[in-house]
């Protein structure tokens, strides 16, 4: 099994790292992937950019344990998660998650869990900025109701 | 050696985000908290909220841990998730 957690500084391509996590495997049945991209508005209107604020080492800690308990919890192959830090424009990816298992269903279910996790637990501390002005933003109730779903 | 301090997102953004302190014999997590409201003006709420947690050598802590001159400090808003 291999389960890697990896936070970047700057933009990645999610295609890229979707042909790498594909290659060469002949075991498993099912590949799930999820991006997240940076979207241009929220609720309170425009937005010009996000800022993910992280505090080194800890951050790198809290997705990878993240990506351990899914690994852990669900009967799948391997995992990984890209994740950025520091400034996102819209369009760009700020998660991706792929997990591969020999049968679909646990490769959804796992991909589904690491990112209600990551909404919630990831180490970040998220700005928003828009013509208005900044604005930092903690997990909305959904992301919460969403964590709470996989509660033991 | 000086206790090494880290003020994270917003707390960082509004009362900058590193600071250091003197270490003296019995400082505690809670009291680095304290220290930091007397000296930034106009702090005491955000750095006492309830949801500002406090991690020591990168691992989250309760306000009674005793520090060890050298230690890093990092005062954690709730995070937002990615």
């Amino acid at each position: 099994m291999s389960v890697s957690a990896i936070l970047r500084s700057g933009p990645f391509r999610a295609d890229a790292e979707l042909g790498l996590f594909l290659g060469g495997r002949q075991g498993d049945g099912a590949v799930v992937t999820f991006v997240g991209l940076a979207r241009d508005s929220a609720v309170d209107g425009p937005v010009s950019g996000l800022y993910l604020d992280h505090y080194p080492g800890f951050t790198e800690r809290s997705l990878e344990t993240i990506a351990a308990d899914a690994a852990r919890r669900f009967a799948i192959s391997d995992i990984h998660v890209v994740h950025r830090c520091g400034g996102v424009r819209p369009g760009e990816a700020i998660v991706f998650v792929a997990v591969a298992a020999p049968h679909r269903r646990a490769a959804f279910e796992a991909a589904d869990y690491l990112m209600d996790r990551l909404k919630t637990e990831a180490a970040f501390w998220k700005r928003e900025d828009g013509p208005d002005g900044s604005r930092w933003i903690e997990p909305t109730d959904n992301d919460r109701a969403d964590r709470a779903r996989w509660s033991d | 050696m000086d206790i090494r301090i880290f003020l994270l997102g917003d707390l960082g953004a509004r009362f900058g985000r590193e600071h250091r302190l003197e270490f003296s014999e019995g400082l505690t997590a809670g009291e680095v908290r304290h220290r930091l409201i007397e000296r930034i003006e106009g702090s005491a709420a955000a750095l006492s909220a309830s949801g500002v947690r406090i991690a020591v050598d990168q691992t989250v802590v309760p306000d009674t841990t005793c520090l060890a001159p050298g230690q890093e400090v990092a005062l954690l808003p709730v995070f937002s998730g990615g």
